[in-house]
C-alpha cells in the first residue's frame, strides 16, 4: 500500500490489540504499521516458514514460498466486526490451490479458512487467524495445500463468466475406465446486460442424430433462453492404468486451441476432438440462424477424492458461444469459463448430511403422511434417502398445517383440501427425488392381494407405518402375505409426550404386533409413564372426529423433536438395510426441550400353533418362556403353573404373552395335577388391567405336564370355567418336556342367551 | 520421514532419534525431579518421551537403543525411575518402565568409583546394568533380547579385549541396532579413544570421556538425508584432537544438526575462561574447525537453559555467537532448546530434502492461554 499516512496516529484499540497478538505468534519475525488513515490500518508482517535444509539454503521452497514471507494485513476501523484483509506479495506463485479468484495483476489473497475469517477472529482471536496463515504458507511451501485428508481442491478460476447447474454425482458416475464422450442438451438463459449464461444440464445424455441440430433453440426475449448442446469427455487407460491428472494447474484456457491442450493434459484430447467434430458436422447439416451455448465439460481423474466429495472426478466446464455458421473448431475461437453448481439432488443432500456411503437408497414405503409421517419423510428426503412410495388416504385440513411438514403455498391450498400424499410427494420432488403417491386406504392395500403392488414391490426393504392406527398395525402384522417386507412402526404415545419406534425382527419375529404388546408391559412398569400413556386423557376418543388416529394438541417443535429422532435410524436403514434383530425405542420429552431415548433389542418370540386351523395361536415372549422354565425347575417332580398376562389380537386371532402372575400361595402342586389357587389373584389381575388401561389382561393360565402330553379332561374343565369369566377366548398353555400345547376355550353366546344369570356369573 | 526430538531439560541432554523404519535411539536423559511433579512447571519430559514411544507385543514401552554419552547427572537423571534395569523377565506391568533393548555405553562402566570418578545414583545404576549385560556376554558369548549392549570405545589395559563381539572401536562404523542392520542408519564412533596409559586414564575427566558419534540418517529414499553430531560434554582438548585426526577427512565431522557440546559451553571451543577473560578469551582454531563442518543450512542446537548475555558458562553467550557464526556461513540456524516456546520438545523432521525444524504451533504456546481464549464455533 503506497501513500502517506493520514488521520489519527493512535490506532483503534481493537486494531492495536490484533497487531500485538500477531506479533506474539512464534512464527512472526517482524511487524510494522505501513499505512494509517481514518478508515484503514495496514501493516506488514514477516512470517517465518520452516523449510528443510536443502530449500533453506536456497532461501525458498521450490514452490515459491520464501523462508521469510512478507504479508500485508489491512484492518478497517470497525474491526473485528469487519473481516481483515490479508494479501501476499503480487509475485507470489498463483499456481497454488486455495487462493481467492482475482485478476492476475492484483495481489494474491490466500483462502485461509473454510468459512468466514471474521468468525475465526471472534472464535480464536486474531492470533488464531495468523496461525491459519502460517499453516497455509507452510503447506504452500510443500505444494501441500491439496490435502488428501481434506480432499483435492478443484482448479482455481480467477474469472468466471457463466454458471451451469448439474447433478455432479450423476455426471461422475458416467465416467468409465475406457475413456469416452457423451452429448447432452442444456437449457439456458442468456443475460444480455451482464453477458452471462446460466445453464441447466439435461438429466440424461442424448445420442447425436442427424436432426439433433434442429432441436437447438433460442427465444426472442431481451434475455433469451432456449436449448443448447453439451459435451462431456474423459480419459481412459494409460499403460494399463487409469489416466490420472495428478498435477494442479490454474485455469488459463481462453480459446479452443488451449482447451484442446488442456484436454490433452487431462488425457481426453482425442475424445474431445471427436466430439467437437461430430457436433460441427451436425450443425453443418442443420445450420442455426442464432447464437447458442455449446457447453464442454472435461472430467479429469484426480489422485484422490475432491474436497467435500467421495469422487476423484473433477468437473471442468467451458462454454463456446457459437455464432451462426461459425467453425468453432478454429483454434482461436474464444472459450468462456463456466462455474459448476450443484442441482438439488440426492447425492448432494447425502454428502451435506454426512452420509458418505456411496450406496443407493433402498426402496421403502411410508404409510401415513400426517405430521409424524411427513416429518420423517422430509428428514429422510433432506438426507437424500426419501421413501419411494407414499400411502395416505387423507386430506390436509387447516389445523394440519400446525405440524405438517408441508406449507400451503397458494390460495388454492388454503381454500381447498389437498391430499396429504400429494403435499409430501411435491416436497420430495423439490428435493430432487421421486416418490409414488398412493391415495388409498392402507388396510385395503394390505388385505387385497391385487392392490398390494401399490404398497410394496418385491424389492421394498421396509414399510414404515406412521398412521398410529391400531388396525393398520394389526393388519400389517397378521395378514397372510408371502414375502412381506419388514414393518417399522413410528408414532407418538401419551398425547404426544412419548415417541415409539419399533422394528420387526427378521421373518417378522418379533412382529410389529408382538412389539406393541411388549412395549405396553414396559411402559406400565413406570407409574408416571403409564398414567400418561394409558390415562384418561390419552385414551379419550373425541366423538365425531372420525379419523383413525386421535389428534392431540401439541406444539410442532415438540412433535419435530420426536419425529426427527425417529427419522435418524429410519434414514440409516434406508441406506444399510435392516439389522437382523427386532428393536424398540421409546423417546421421552421433558417438556423443556430435553429428550431421552431408551433402545432395547428384541429377541425372537416362541410361537405355538393353534390346536386346530381356526384355533388361536400363541406367541410367547422369550422372557416369559424363560420364567416358565425357571418355575418348573424350582418344583421338580410336580406339576406347577401360573397365570398368563398378555393380549388377544382379534385380527391376528392369536394370544401374545408378555408376562406372568405367579401362582397364588394356595395353589396345589402334585405329580398328577396343578391346582391354581385364588388367593390375591383377582387383585393381581385387576392391577394389570388398571396399570395398562386394559391394553394387557390376564388371558389364561399355564401349567406343566411332566411327560409330553396334551390337555387332560381336568384341563378342559378348567378352561371352560375360565372362558365364561372373560369376553375373549381363554387360554390354557401347557408346558411339557416336548414343548408347548394349548387349549383354548371361548364362551360364545347367542344373543338370546345373554341373561341376568350369566352377567352375574361374570361379575363375580 | 525420520524425526528427532530434543527435549527441554535445561542444562542437560535428552534427544530421541526416530528412524524412518520406526526404530528409536535415545541419546541421554535428564528427567529432573520437577519434571515428574505435576505441580512443578518443569516440562514433563518423561510423559513426552513415553508419548513418542510405542509398546511391544507384551505391552512394554521400549527404545531400540539408549546411548549414554557419559555418566553425568545431567545426562542420566531419571534412569532408575523410568527405565527397566535387570533381566526382561523382571519387568512389571504396574511399574510400566521403558525397556532398553540395547545399551550403548562408554567403557567408563569398567572404572571403579573413586574420588576422581564419583557417580550419581542413576549413573551407578547404568554401570551396574551395563556390567550385568557384559558379564552375560562373557559367560555365553551372545546376548538375548533385553540384554544387548554395545561398548563404544576400548578401555585401558586390555579390559575390553575379551568382548570384541560387543565392542565398537574408535574410528569404526556400525549400522546394527539391537542386532539388526539398518539401511537408513550408520554411526561413526569418533570418541572416546582408548587412553594410552593409566596416567592418561586418570587425567581424562568424565566429560572428556564422552562418546562422540556422527549419525547418518536416511529418509525419503536419500541415504544421507541428514548427519547428526552428538558430542556429550567433550571439551576443547578432545575437539582439537579430533580435528587433528580427521582434518584430512573432514566429512567424518560433518553435520546437518549439531548438538552443541556441553550445553553450549565455551570450554568446548577454548582453553580460556569466559568468566575471567570475557571477550579476551580466545577460540581454539582446531576445536572450532572440528565443530564447524556444517553442511548447507545446518542447525546447531544448544540443549540448555535460555542463553543470556552474562558471565554464565554453560550456556555461554560467547559460544552461541561462535556457533551463530558457523551456521551463518551456510545459511543455517542456531537454536536454543530452552528458548523454544511451550513445554514440548523441539522436533526436527527429516525428509529427502534434509532436516526441517517443526514450527511451534500456536496451541503449544503461552499465547494460546493468556486471555485470548477461544469460543466454540457454532453452526446455524
Amino acid at each position: 500500500m503506497s501513500g502517506k499516512n493520514e488521520g489519527p496516529k493512535v490506532l483503534p484499540v481493537a486494531v492495536s490489540r490484533a497487531l500485538r497478538q500477531a506479533a506474539a505468534h512464534p512464527s512472526v519475525r517482524g511487524l510494522s504499521v505501513t499505512y494509517q488513515s481514518e478508515d484503514w490500518t495496514f501493516a506488514k508482517i514477516i512470517i517465518h516458514t520452516e523449510l528443510p535444509a536443502a530449500w533453506r539454503a536456497a532461501g525458498e521452497s521450490p514452490f515459491g514460498v520464501q523462508v521469510d514471507e512478507e504479508v500485508t494485513i489491512g484492518l478497517r476501523k470497525d474491526f473485528p466486526l469487519s473481516a481483515p484483509w490479508i494479501v501476499l506479495r503480487k509475485d507470489f506463485p498463483r499456481f497454488h490451490p486455495h487462493i481467492q479468484p482475482d485478476k492476475p495483476d492484483n495481489a494474491v489473497r490466500p483462502c485461509l479458512v473454510n468459512g468466514s475469517p471474521r468468525e475465526v477472529v471472534q472464535g480464536r482471536g486474531f492470533i488464531g487467524l495468523v496461525e491459519q496463515l502460517v499453516e497455509w504458507l507452510e503447506r504452500a511451501a510443500n505444494l501441500d495445500l491439496n490435502d488428501p485428508t481434506a480432499g483435492w481442491e478443484p482448479v482455481r478460476r480467477d474469472t468466471i463468466d457463466d454458471v451451469v447447474a448439474c447433478d455432479a454425482d450423476k455426471l461422475r458416475g458416467r465416467v468409465t475406465l475406457e475413456g469416452g464422450l457423451e452429448y447432452w442438451f442444456n437449457f439456458y438463459i442468456y443475460y444480455s446486460k451482464s453477458d452471462t449464461y446460466k445453464l441447466l444440464l439435461g438429466s440424461d445424455p442424448t445420442e447425436l442424430k442427424p436432426y439433433t441440430g434442429t432441436l437447438i433453440s433460442r427465444s426472442d426475449e431481451d434475455d433469451p433462453g432456449g436449448t443448447g448442446l453439451g459435451l462431456t469427455a474423459w480419459a481412459g487407460l494409460k499403460d494399463g492404468e487409469a489416466f490420472v491428472a495428478s498435477f494442479y494447474l490454474p485455469e488459463t484456457v481462453e480459446n479452443v486451441g488451449e482447451l484442446l491442450f488442456r484436454a490433452q493434459l487431462y488425457g481426453c484430447r482425442s475424445e474431445l476432438e471427436i466430439g467437437l467434430a461430430s457436433l460441427r458436422d451436425t450443425l453443418v447439416a442443420n445450420p442455426t440462424t442464432f447464437r447458442f451455448p455449446l457447453l464442454v465439460m472435461l472430467l479429469p481423474r484426480r489422485p484422490y477424492a475432491l474436497v467435500g466429495s467421495n469422487s476423484n472426478i473433477e468437473i471442468c466446464p467451458y462454454l463456446i458461444d457459437v455464432e451462426p455458421g461459425q467453425n468453432f473448431l478454429d483454434l482461436t475461437t474464444p472459450v468462456r469459463l463456466v462455474a459448476q453448481r450443484e442441482t438439488i439432488n440426492s447425492g448432494l443432500l447425502r454428502r451435506t448430511s454426512r452420509d458418505t456411503a456411496n450406496v443407493p437408497t433402498l426402496p421403502w414405503t411410508l404409510i401415513g403422511c400426517g405430521s409424524v409421517g411427513s416429518k420423517i419423510a422430509l428428514h429422510a428426503a433432506r438426507a437424500g434417502r426419501a421413501p419411494s412410495i407414499l400411502v395416505d388416504r387423507g386430506y390436509l385440513d387447516a389445523h394440519n398445517y400446525a405440524r405438517h411438514a408441508a406449507i400451503p403455498y397458494g390460495a388454492a391450498d388454503r381454500l381447498f383440501l389437498r391430499a396429504k400424499v400429494d403435499a409430501v410427494q411435491e416436497q420430495i420432488s423439490k428435493l430432487g427425488q421421486s416418490a409414488a403417491a398412493v391415495m388409498k386406504d392402507a388396510i385395503e392395500l394390505i388385505t387385497d392381494v391385487a392392490q398390494r403392488e401399490a404398497l410394496a414391490t418385491s424389492d421394498t426393504a421396509m414399510v414404515v407405518d406412521t398412521t398410529g392406527s391400531l388396525v393398520t398395525r394389526e393388519a400389517l402384522a397378521h395378514t397372510d402375505w408371502a414375502g412381506r417386507p419388514r414393518i417399522i412402526e413410528a408414532c407418538l404415545l401419551g398425547a404426544g409426550s412419548l415417541g415409539y419406534l419399533a422394528r420387526e425382527g427378521k421373518g417378522a419375529n418379533p412382529s410389529i404386533s408382538d412389539l406393541a404388546a411388549e412395549i405396553y408391559r414396559r411402559l406400565a412398569e413406570d407409574p408416571e409413564t403409564a398414567k400418561v400413556v394409558f390415562g384418561a386423557e390419552a385414551e379419550e376418543i373425541v366423538i365425531g372426529q372420525g379419523c383413525s388416529a386421535a389428534t392431540f394438541p401439541m406444539p410442532d417443535s415438540e412433535l419435530s423433536l420426536l419425529s426427527a429422532s425417529m427419522a435418524q435410524p429410519i434414514t440409516r436403514w434406508a441406506r444399510d438395510g435392516l439389522p437382523v434383530s427386532g428393536e424398540t425405542r421409546i423417546g421421552r420429552t421433558d417438556g423443556n426441550g430435553g429428550l431421552h431415548w431408551s433402545v432395547v433389542e428384541e429377541a425372537p418370540w416362541i410361537e405355538v400353533a393353534g390346536a386346530g386351523s381356526n384355533m388361536p395361536k400363541v406367541r410367547i415372549h422369550p422372557r416369559v418362556h424363560a420364567a416358565i422354565e425357571q418355575d418348573i425347575a424350582l418344583y421338580p417332580g410336580v406339576e406347577t403353573g401360573g397365570v398368563l398376562v398378555g393380549r388377544f389380537s382379534q385380527i391376528g386371532n392369536l394370544f401374545q404373552i408378555v408376562d406372568l402372575i405367579p401362582a397364588p400361595p394356595d395353589s396345589i402342586r402334585s405329580a398328577h395335577e396343578f391346582s391354581l389357587g385364588t388367593q390375591g389373584l383377582k387383585a393381581a389381575a385387576m392391577k394389570v388391567a388398571r396399570e395398562t388401561g386394559g391394553a394387557l389382561q390376564v388371558v389364561g393360565t399355564w401349567h406343566c405336564h411332566l411327560i409330553p402330553s396334551g390337555p387332560s379332561p381336568t384341563d378342559a374343565f378348567a378352561g371352560a370355567i375360565l372362558s365364561i369369566r372373560q369376553y375373549v377366548p381363554a387360554l390354557l398353555l401347557i408346558h411339557t418336556p416336548g414343548g408347548y400345547s394349548t387349549l383354548v376355550a371361548e364362551a360364545v353366546l347367542e344373543a338370546n342367551e345373554v341373561t341376568a344369570d350369566s352377567k352375574a356369573e361374570e361379575g363375580q | 520421514m525420520a524425526k528427532t526430538y530434543h527435549f527441554k531439560v535445561g542444562n542437560g541432554d535428552m534427544s530421541l532419534v526416530e528412524l524412518e523404519t520406526g526404530r528409536r535411539i535415545l541419546v541421554d536423559i535428564n528427567i529432573r525431579g520437577g519434571a515428574d511433579d505435576e505441580d512443578d512447571e518443569t516440562p514433563d519430559v518423561a510423559r513426552q518421551l513415553k508419548d513418542a514411544l510405542t509398546r511391544d507385543d507384551q505391552g512394554r514401552l521400549f527404545v531400540d537403543a539408549f546411548l549414554l554419552t557419559h555418566p553425568d547427572k545431567d545426562h542420566s537423571s531419571g534412569l532408575e525411575k523410568h527405565f527397566h534395569l535387570g533381566p526382561l523377565t523382571d519387568w512389571k506391568k504396574t511399574d510400566d518402565k521403558i525397556v532398553i533393548r540395547e545399551m550403548w555405553s562408554s567403557p567408563m562402566i569398567f572404572r571403579r568409583r573413586s574420588k576422581k570418578h564419583n557417580l550419581c545414583d542413576d549413573a551407578c545404576a547404568w554401570s551396574k546394568e551395563a556390567r550385568r549385560r557384559v558379564q552375560l556376554f562373557r559367560e555365553n558369548g551372545k546376548l538375548d533380547n533385553g540384554d544387548r549392549i554395545l561398548v563404544l570405545g576400548e578401555d585401558v589395559g586390555g579390559k575390553t579385549d575379551d568382548i570384541e563381539g560387543i565392542l565398537i572401536k574408535q574410528g569404526e562404523r556400525f549400522a546394527a541396532i539391537d542386532g539388526i542392520e539398518e539401511e537408513v542408519f550408520e554411526a561413526l564412533l569418533l570418541a572416546p579413544r582408548s587412553p594410552a596409559d593409566d596416567e592418561e586414564e586418570d587425567v581424562l575427566s568424565k566429560n572428556n570421556s564422552s562418546v562422540i558419534l556422527q549419525m547418518r540418517l536416511g529418509a525419503g529414499g536419500k541415504e544421507d538425508a541428514a548427519y547428526y553430531l552428538f558430542g556429550g560434554d567433550a571439551e576443547v582438548a578432545i575437539w582439537e584432537r579430533l580435528w587433528n585426526a580427521h582434518k584430512d577427512a573432514p566429512a567424518d565431522l560433518a553435520y546437518d544438526v549439531l548438538i552443541a557440546p556441553h550445553h553450549c559451553s565455551w570450554h568446548s571451543l577454548s582453553w580460556d575462561s569466559w568468566s575471567k577473560l570475557g571477550e579476551k578469551a580466545k577460540v581454539s582454531d582446531d576445536a572450532r574447525n572440528a565443530l564447524s563442518q556444517a553442511r548447507a543450512a545446518s542447525v546447531i542446537l544448544a540443549s540448555s537453559c535460555p542463553i543470556a548475555d552474562d558471565q554464565n558458562d554453560p550456556p555461554c553467550i560467547r559460544a552461541k555467537r561462535e556457533y551463530e557464526g558457523i551456521v551463518g556461513e551456510v545459511k543455517g540456524e542456531f537454536k536454543c532448546v530452552g528458548e523454544i516456546e511451550g513445554d514440548g520438545p523441539l522436533v526436527i523432521e527429516i525428509g529427502k530434502n534434509g532436516p526441517k525444524l517443526m514450527r511451534v504451533t500456536l496451541a503449544a504456546t503461552a499465547a494460546a492461554a493468556t486471555g485470548i481464549g477461544t469460543e466454540a464455533l457454532a453452526h446455524g
